[in-house]
């Protein structure tokens, strides 16, 4: 016989709405009794005579919601509080008359939703510190998207997040995955053994793609901003999260995928991953230095995703590029809607690159929505990049997924063709490489959107590096060996 | 003179079904009513001897629009309905519902300084006892700092206040401002030309925003021109507050109203111009009273006065006119005004 | 782990767009409202961001606690020398925050004028008026005092008070009786009348409801509120069902004093023609309660609202005796015959109180026959107090409306919630002549100035 209680501090509940809970919960197999009240003197008192007052209970005051059980299992009393705890939840469609007000606030927002467990935060940078702070007090974790956060509160916000087990993703954090719900800029992947930690929205994208493409899954991708690896910050939701994988037991593999970080924040992130016990793949762009035994240090994105799929114990398909054409030389111009595709692309390509542009960069975002929600930026550029006489090869990318423009590949497959048609009256060889992040299950359909960018005629490689490493190829021109 | 006819057949509108309202017609009783207030500019219309042919242009819950033979618009509402600049308002008994009174569009009408009477509707107004309204408020002086205070206040106020969706969005500080809702989204990019080609003195900029905000949205009145009747009047009347004048800023009245006259509706091309003429309805006339060297303790109030006007009418209007004295206050020095 | 599959519930803050995606992958989202605070002041976004902490949020949960614990009981009735603390001949207390007298407003110093005729230390208004311009007088706030007043709220040596103890935290709160309507002294009427009223009240009404509360063993004002705002009252603009109950309560052992019948039948009249008759007991029992609330350190909850005629002034638990005050605005609303916006004063009275208690407009849903003096509609007056659980930390245990399912109003008003949001708390209030002595004009809807609450934000700050 198992006698658990559930409190809520300082919640109110209508004498009806608590008789429904007390009646379905009796109602439950294995549940002996159970009585959901406010927890003034009086109730609390009828429920010792009862039997169903636990230590807490008795702790609690008049402005508490109690709910306590008495059933035969441990199991069949935990289930019954969870029913009780949704049916709390539940909110009446409002009084019969009168006109609904929206919460105004974070804080009234939690009070209203009492089962969220997360905000969302995506308002202009000044203002978003007071909303994180806001949501901390509310008990939610946080999304933090809102960038032109001041450095000074991003280490206040994650200080103490960290103090009251929650996690802060963010500021400027694109991309999350948790449970298999992706936030922000996301691809539908398939759940599984992998659990990501990563600085870079577009770097954890194209890795949860390829992860999903070699036929593997992700337990969670949990995003943390692309400060936290610099040496103010720490590393603090960085430290957090590896923590957390490493207790999670979904996550049986650990991958970590980040810009160049600070020297000693990235071994103390090293280190902490390799204490997890699990096998850890770290894909730092730009980090030589060998790290601590189980965790293996790649070089790049697909490599991170290759990996990972291996050590889970599958097996990785082999991803290759189109037939290379002929090599006809000339620059290679990199016009980019993600960051880290961008870098990883310009340090592959190297010196054969002649300019590479990443138009979800700040001076691009100024006043404007980011390229993956409105390419005609980037768009605009590619269909300009034809008549620039240094340009041999143009490499683009595509991110599908939730957020994302509805269809990439349609906005810029008409650039594409004026770009090659430019060049083709100059008669200069020219050529598109594009690689598609995605997946099937993305809205977009990642065929369809490769399809349509070959219909324009681009070579679509699928990894940001195999089509670097074609750009590389093509650019090297007929005379090199 | 007092009322002309007999009955007063008001019913509650869901319980005329139509053809009641025409058997109701067919009796050829006559409902009298008397008007109470009308505006100095309807009046201007109406002067010259005879009454004008009208038609009905459309009936509304509260307030039925008359087009004149000429084209111009006039605005009927009962008096718990803002007047209007080109408005005229009408008693009705208490309890009685508005406009249930057989008003339809098509219908003709006659409109003169005495009277206003649409026949098919049986419907005949005594106008000789209505009093006169002037639409154009009289700011009094004031100075380009206290009007950035009072203006900031306003601002302030109204963010906070504001109903959504509106072009609201467009008073916040510019970062993110990528990611707008509709339709402050659409409405972000000619607004800032707008703003900026009127502080720059440029005819053409300001026609071609003009073009682009007019009709954007929906509603009787789209936000757009909410927006552009906005910010005409505060440009207008801000401008005489402030003592500045001259052909700069006359050349940027014209070419807002050209510049909306094709995109906007009707009745919003109609309140467009008035604002640039600097004749706005009541509730608009006290906020800009108010801001204007007015007693400052009636600027909250008057502001929230505007805000309450329609779904997002009254929003949209301030986040215009707020505009408007931005770009005025943003404008090169007297020098450049001649 | 931050989400045990799946993630339940997410609230978004922000563009839609992302709302929007977590929504198609099933997941329930719930957006806010939002706008940016102080118009987008980014300092001010700063101060907010700092405030929401650990320390701030406990303290507010003991503040609240302490505010909604509250047990005010009626327990007597006594001349404000013998009670009120630091009380003096020489000491005229008035609504609102400190004022000298050269910026008071008509009502404010026609009351003041009045009650120093009635005190005998002038014999004439000019000679009045010359000994309150000489600065021999305290003029201070009756809240600090530990005392309120409606209107112009001038409070004097002589005048009985009635007491209020709040039993959960032993601290007490005062406040005069109610004179009635029309030409009044806290509207700044200071006649013949005035002063008859006034005297009998000191003479023959305070002391008779003073010996009746002591006969009956004190009265429970917390319980009667209860039961007065689900009989549509609000306990600050409407209270005839609460009079009536306090009326209802106070005949028995009146009718018992031992008295003529003329007078104890004047003592039952008299009261009982006062629909505000209970006005001052609710605003003592919400003085109380805030008293106890009141410095708090660290606390952001709200714990006076009060105006003067002139300013409006507000006081935080944590910030100490401080009053952050700006240029009251006039009300909003319907006018008696022949009276008009031009004739109204600014704002007056401490009894915003109530609304910082929870009363008031606060529960304007469960009084919507107001807007009939107000303006608006029943569905405003809802929607009135919906909006005033976006600024509140939480809710009256006792005072509930049946038309929001019972919910308790919205109580405990956060200083944080109120920039962040723009929210501004709704006071429900008569609107007084701006001369003196004309009396009540109207009544309406009025909120304080943002700048009161930008201004104690700041302070925060600061400390």
């Amino acid at each position: 016989m198992e006698l658990i209680a559930l409190v809520r501090r300082d919640a109110y509940a209508d004498s009806v709405a608590l008789m429904r809970v007390s009646t379905e919960l009796r109602a439950l197999s294995g549940v002996v009794a159970a009585a959901a009240v406010m927890a003034t003197d009086l109730n609390r008192e009828q429920l010792r005579e009862a039997g169903l007052l636990t230590d807490e209970a008795a702790a609690a005051g008049a402005g508490d919601l109690l709910v306590a059980v008495r059933a035969e299992s441990r199991a069949a009393a935990e289930a019954a509080l969870e029913r009780a705890a949704a049916l709390l939840a539940e909110r009446r469609a409002g009084a019969p008359t009168g006109r609904a007000i929206d919460p105004r606030s974070v804080l009234s927002a939690a009070r209203r939703a009492g089962d969220a467990t997360l905000a969302l935060i995506s308002v202009p940078g000044p203002y978003a510190a007071a909303e994180a702070q806001a949501a901390l007090s509310a008990g939610l974790h946080v999304f933090l998207f809102s960038d032109h956060v001041p450095l000074a509160d991003e280490i206040g916000l994650k200080r103490r997040a960290a103090a009251r087990g929650l996690l802060v993703m963010g500021p400027e954090c694109g991309t999350s995955i948790l449970g298999g719900v992706g936030l922000g800029f996301a691809n539908r992947v398939r759940r599984g053994g992998v659990g990501l930690v990563g600085a870079s929205g577009t770097g954890l994208q194209e890795v949860t793609s390829l992860i999903h493409l070699h036929g593997g899954g992700v337990s969670h991708a949990i995003g943390t901003g692309g400060r936290d690896l610099d040496e103010a910050v720490g590393g603090l939701t960085t430290l957090q999260a590896l923590e957390w994988l490493g207790r999670d037991q979904a996550t049986r593999v650990i991958a970590v995928v980040s810009k160049p970080p600070s020297a000693a924040v990235a071994r103390r992130v090293l280190g902490a991953a390799a204490a997890t016990g699990k096998p850890v793949i770290a894909c730092l762009l730009g980090w030589k230095e060998a790290p601590p035994a189980p965790v293996r240090l790649v070089d790049t994105l697909d490599e991170a995703a290759r990996s990972a799929v291996t050590a889970l114990g599958g097996t990785p398909s082999v991803l290759a590029a189109p037939p290379a054409p002929p090599r006809s030389g000339g620059g290679v111009l990199g016009l980019y809607t993600g960051g880290s595709l961008c870098e990883e692309a310009r340090s592959l390509v190297g010196t054969a690159g002649y300019r590479f542009d990443d138009f979800g960069s700040e001076r691009y975002t100024r006043g404007r929505p980011h390229p993956m929600i409105d390419p005609s930026l980037r768009n605009a550029a590619v269909a300009a990049a034809g008549a620039d006489a240094q340009v041999g090869v143009l490499l683009v990318d595509v991110v599908l997924g939730d957020g994302a423009h509805a269809d990439p590949a349609a906005a810029l497959a008409p650039a594409v063709l004026a770009a090659r048609a430019s060049a083709g009256r100059q008669g200069r060889p020219f050529h598109v490489i594009g690689h598609v992040v995605g997946t099937d299950q993305d809205p977009q359909g990642l065929a369809r959107q490769e399809a349509r960018l070959r219909e324009a005629g681009a070579l679509v490689c699928p990894s940001n590096r195999l089509a670097a490493e074609l750009a590389r190829e093509i650019a090297r021109g007929p005379d090199a060996r | 003179m007092t009322l002309l006819g007999r009955d007063t057949i008001l019913r509650d509108q869901t319980a005329l079904r139509t053809d009641e309202r025409r058997s109701a017609r067919s009796e050829e009783r006559i409902i009298g009513l008397e008007g109470r207030r009308i505006s100095r500019w309807v009046i201007e219309r109406l002067t010259g001897g005879g009454a004008r042919d009208a038609t009905v242009a459309s009936v509304h819950t509260r307030v039925a629009i008359l087009r004149l033979d000429r084209g111009e618009l006039v605005c009927v509402g009962t008096t718990s309905v803002p007047l209007a600049a080109n408005g005229l308002s009408i008693d009705l008994p208490p309890g009685a519902a508005p406009w249930t009174l057989g008003l339809e569009a098509g219908q003709a009408a006659m409109l003169s300084r005495w009277s206003l009477s649409i026949p098919a509707a049986g419907l005949c107004v005594d106008l000789a006892g209505a009093s006169r309204w002037e639409p154009r408020p009289r700011p009094g002086p004031t100075s380009p700092r206290e009007l950035a205070r009072r203006a900031r206040r306003a601002r302030a106020l109204t963010v906070a206040e504001g109903n959504s969706p509106s072009l609201l969005p467009l008073l916040w500080d510019s970062a993110g401002a990528g990611l707008l809702p509709e339709p402050a989204r659409s409405a972000g990019p000619p607004a800032a030309i707008l703003g900026a080609a009127a502080a720059a003195a440029e005819p053409d900029g300001v026609r071609r925003a003009a073009a682009r905000l007019a009709g954007l949205g929906p509603g009787l009145t789209p936000s757009g021109d909410d927006y552009l009747a906005g910010f005409a009047a505060a440009w207008v009347l801000a401008a005489a507050a402030l003592g500045r004048g001259g052909q700069a800023g006359a050349a940027v009245q014209d070419a807002l109203v050209r510049g909306a006259a094709p995109g906007a509706s009707p009745l919003g091309r109609a309140w467009i111009a008035h604002a640039a003429r600097g004749e706005v309805a009541e509730p608009l006339a006290r906020f800009l009273t108010a801001l204007l060297g007015g007693p400052p303790e009636a600027l909250a109030g008057s502001t929230r006065g505007v805000l309450g006007l329609g779904a997002s009418s009254g929003t949209d209007w301030m986040v215009g006119a707020l505009s408007g004295v931005d770009a005025l206050l943003a404008a090169a020095p007297v020098a450049r005004w001649n | 782990m931050p989400a045990e599959p799946p993630l339940r519930g997410v609230i978004s803050v922000g563009t839609d767009l992302f709302a929007d995606a977590v929504a198609a992958q099933g997941v329930a989202v719930t957006r806010v409202d939002w706008r940016p605070p102080a118009g987008g002041d980014p300092e001010v976004a700063a101060l907010l961001a700092r405030l929401w902490r650990d320390e701030v949020d406990l303290a507010n949960r003991d503040a609240l606690a302490r505010l909604l614990a509250a047990r005010p009981v009626l327990v007597d009735v006594r001349p404000a020398l013998e009670v009120v603390p630091g009380m003096t001949r020489a000491t005229v207390l008035h609504a609102g925050p400190p004022i000298a007298w050269e910026r008071m407003s008509g009502p404010l110093r026609g009351a003041v004028v009045g009650a120093l005729l009635y005190e005998r230390l002038a014999d004439t208004p000019e000679a009045a008026e010359r000994l309150a311009a000489s600065g021999t007088l305290g003029f201070e706030p009756c809240h600090h005092h530990a005392a309120v007043g409606p209107m112009a709220g001038v409070l004097t040596a002589s005048m009985p008070v009635w007491v209020v103890e709040d039993r959960a935290h032993g601290n007490r709160a005062y406040a005069t009786l109610n004179e009635g309507l029309g030409k009044v002294l806290r509207y700044g009427a200071h006649s013949a009348d005035v002063l008859g009223r006034l005297r009998w009240m000191e003479e023959a009404l305070g002391p008779a409801l003073g010996q009746a509360l002591r006969d009956l063993g004190g009265l429970d004002v917390r319980a009667l509120i209860a039961q007065a705002v689900q009989m549509g009252d609000e306990c600050h603009n409407r209270n005839r069902a609460a009079s009536a109950l306090l009326l209802r309560a106070l005949a028995p052992p009146l009718a018992a004093l031992d008295r003529p019948a003329a007078e104890r039948a004047r003592l039952l009249a008299v009261p009982g023609a006062n629909d505000h008759f209970f006005l001052n007991v609710a605003m003592a029992a919400c003085k109380a309660a805030l008293d106890a609330a009141h410095g708090v350190p660290r606390s952001t909850l709200v714990t006076a609202m009060a105006r003067n005629g002139t300013d409006f002034g507000i006081r935080v638990s944590g910030l100490g005796d401080r009053w952050f005050t700006a240029p009251a605005e006039t009300p909003i609303g319907l006018y008696f015959a022949g009276f008009g916006a031009g004739d109204a004063n600014p704002d007056i009275g401490d009894s915003a109180i109530t609304e910082t208690a929870g009363l008031g407009g606060f529960a304007m849903a469960g009084a919507p026959a107001i807007v009939q003096f107000v303006g608006g509609t029943p569905a405003d007056a809802l929607a009135a107090t919906r909006l005033m659980y976006e600024i509140t930390l939480g809710e009256s245990d006792a005072y509930r409306l049946p038309a929001l399912d019972f919910r308790g109003t919205p109580t405990g008003i956060d200083l944080r919630l109120v920039v962040q949001t723009g929210v501004l708390p709704q006071i429900n209030t008569g609107i007084a002549h701006r001369a003196p002595g004309i009396g009540q004009i109207g009544a309406g809807l009025v909120k304080p100035p943002i700048e009161c609450f930008e201004a104690a934000l700041r302070a925060f700050g600061d400390a």
